[in-house]
């Protein structure tokens, strides 16, 4: 684990170079950032000009959505997207051969060496979103209540990586796969809304079948008090078999690998 | 002792083919036709610890696949690997940490950094400990003589020297076994020159088992005793280069350097007249006249000089690959 971190902290190091090299680009990717964020609130602004609540969601506590749909972009965006944007490409054109032969857990190297830290931009303005709806709504989150957020937005981001990675993985069966990128991240897009949002069959698929939906919606269920223990434990446990049964399956698909030739 | 053994080592690939233009991309919606490529088809070798083997064959003829076996990317269809132990493709750490890839057309250094920084990342990811880091890398940076490099980016470098610094990168660790798919290629005669120095010092100093592929004949002459001649998924011929000579050259070229100008029509009739223009010329002649061939030349012409040489080593490995020598030797 230590040696892990360790790497991660290299990694790190390293991109945060390459950006301040190249610093505008880093601040291109921060105003697109920054602009796609105030589009979305001017949105929410609007709506909530015409209607009081959505689902019995009000104002304050959409923000609060809104906020945590911010952290899975700067989590997706930042962490993985470069990493996995490459990986259908470097199956097709088989410039994994030198990743792989690294004594190293190669689903780990391929998923993080990359970090987007422009991402750090929705990371903030999630955060002030999330204190804006907060105060907005007269909310008191305590420590526990934030400590709780905390685990269920853990548990949103095992879920989004694996479900994503996942897809990735089936380039290693399909000669060319670009837009595969850009399924998970848009399947995400169904938790803008919070669950109760949905009803009947949809509700069932994408709350509990798939639960996309938690990965907003729980977290900000329990800074609004409405803690969901249950709901917390039983996503934890999909999260981590589904972080597990991609590992399965990346190391099924690399028997696939072909390497294209040099 | 051996430390790579390969048994019937086939790797078929189905590959998908097509008629040309749109009608035959449309029809191949409908109906697709598969064909089985076989890359390497039932090869079988050893190789000994700290031996340097050279793996020639044309483009195609199976060479990186096998490697690839060897170092485990690739799932072999069928047949029998063993490297140092391991089952290449098992991708165990403890296997990964004694070998290492270096090929020529693919890198590894991190573009936006110093070749130091990837360097840095490497004793990590292999795990090597300071007091063994340091040792090595400085004796590695004085071999390829890249002391004033290692600050530069990597994409600020010349091929060369990125080629240099790929070489550093993977061998931080002190690699056993260690596979070289056209190190040299793109590079300038120099600079092959020096990346050949070092490929053969660094297997003295570590007594390390290289399989090294090579498109350029000077890499596998200087270098390897020993050769693999692939093509067509299937092995040619292995054994000593020289011995590539004695079993495939069916020529011998005689040079002769003449006193006078001499009728050219009565000297084609000792053989194949590649070049003349006097006072010098190159026939050549079937290996087994060639003795008797050179002293009927100093009979029947004023000769100043006389020799008798093989042929190039790339020119008989040429003629093994266009299939005449297959023939006769079958």
């Amino acid at each position: 684990m230590k040696r892990y971190l360790n790497l991660y902290f290299h990694f790190f190091k390293y991109n945060l170079i390459s950006a301040i090299e190249y610093k505008t680009d880093f601040i291109t990717w921060s105003l697109v950032t920054i602009g796609w964020i105030a589009f979305t609130l001017v949105f929410y602004q609007l709506l909530f000009s015409h209607i009081s609540n959505i689902a019995g969601w009000d104002k304050a506590q959409m923000l609060i959505l809104q906020g945590f749909y911010f952290y899975t972009d700067a989590v997706l965006w930042g962490l993985f997207y470069k990493n996995l944007y490459e990986l259908p490409y470097k199956i097709n054109h088989g410039t994994l051969d030198l990743e792989l032969v690294k004594p190293i857990n190669k689903q780990f190297l391929l998923s993080v060496k990359k970090i987007n830290l422009n991402q750090i931009n929705s990371l903030v303005m999630g955060s002030i979103i999330i204190i804006y709806g907060l105060k907005l709504g007269n909310f008191h989150a305590g420590i526990s209540d934030i400590l709780f957020a905390m685990m269920a937005f853990t548990a949103a981001t095992v879920f989004l990586y694996s479900g994503w990675f996942i897809t990735i993985c089936l380039a290693f069966w399909v000669e060319r796969l670009d837009n595969i990128i850009h399924f998970f991240p848009n399947f995400r897009q169904f938790s803008k809304f919070p669950l109760d949002a949905y009803q009947g069959l949809p509700r069932m698929l994408l709350g509990y079948a798939v639960p996309i939906l938690l990965v907003t919606t729980l977290p900000s269920q329990f800074l609004l008090h409405q803690r969901q223990f249950s709901l917390l434990t039983v996503f934890s446990l999909i999260s981590i078999s589904l972080l597990i049964f991609s590992r399965w399956f990346f190391n099924t698909a690399l028997r696939r690998y072909s390497s294209a030739s040099s | 002792m051996s430390v790579i053994t390969v048994k019937n080592l086939q790797k078929h690939y189905q590959v998908h083919q097509k008629e040309p233009g749109l009608v035959g991309s449309i029809k191949s919606l409908f109906h697709r036709q598969y064909e089985v490529v076989k890359a390497v088809d039932n090869i079988s070798f050893q190789i000994d610890e700290g031996e340097l083997i050279g793996f020639i064959g044309p483009n195609g003829a199976g060479k990186t696949t096998t490697l690839k076996c060897l170092s485990g990317l690739l799932y072999p269809t069928s047949g029998e690997v063993k490297v140092l132990g391991y089952t290449p493709w098992d991708r165990k750490h403890e296997f990964q940490r004694q070998f290492s890839l270096v090929m020529g057309q693919k890198n590894q250094l991190w573009w936006d950094l110093p070749a130091m920084e990837t360097f840095i990342l490497n004793k990590e990811i292999y795990e090597v400990p300071e007091e063994k880091f340091r040792p090595t890398l400085d004796k590695l940076v004085d071999l390829l003589d890249v002391k004033d490099i290692l600050k530069v980016q990597v994409r600020k470098l010349s091929l060369g020297q990125r080629m240099k610094c790929e070489l550093i990168a993977a061998l931080l660790h002190n690699p056993k076994v260690l596979f070289l798919d056209e190190p040299t290629i793109g590079l300038d005669v120099v600079m092959q020159k020096t990346m050949r120095d070092f490929i053969k010092a660094y297997n003295k100093e570590f007594n390390s088992t290289i399989i090294l592929t090579s498109h350029y004949m000077d890499d596998v002459k200087e270098l390897c005793e020993r050769v693999i001649i692939i093509d067509h998924g299937t092995i040619l011929f292995d054994g000593k280069l020289q011995s590539v000579i004695d079993k495939y050259a069916r020529n011998k070229i005689i040079e002769v350097v003449f006193g006078e100008d001499i009728n050219q029509r009565k000297l084609a009739e000792f053989g194949d007249v590649k070049e003349y223009e006097f006072p010098r010329a190159r026939i050549t002649v079937p290996r087994k006249e060639a003795a008797h061939k050179a002293s009927q030349l100093l009979k029947d012409f004023p000769v100043a000089d006389l020799n008798i040489l093989e042929p190039p080593i790339e020119a008989i490995i040429r003629e093994v690959f266009t299939g005449k020598m297959k023939q006769k030797s079958n």
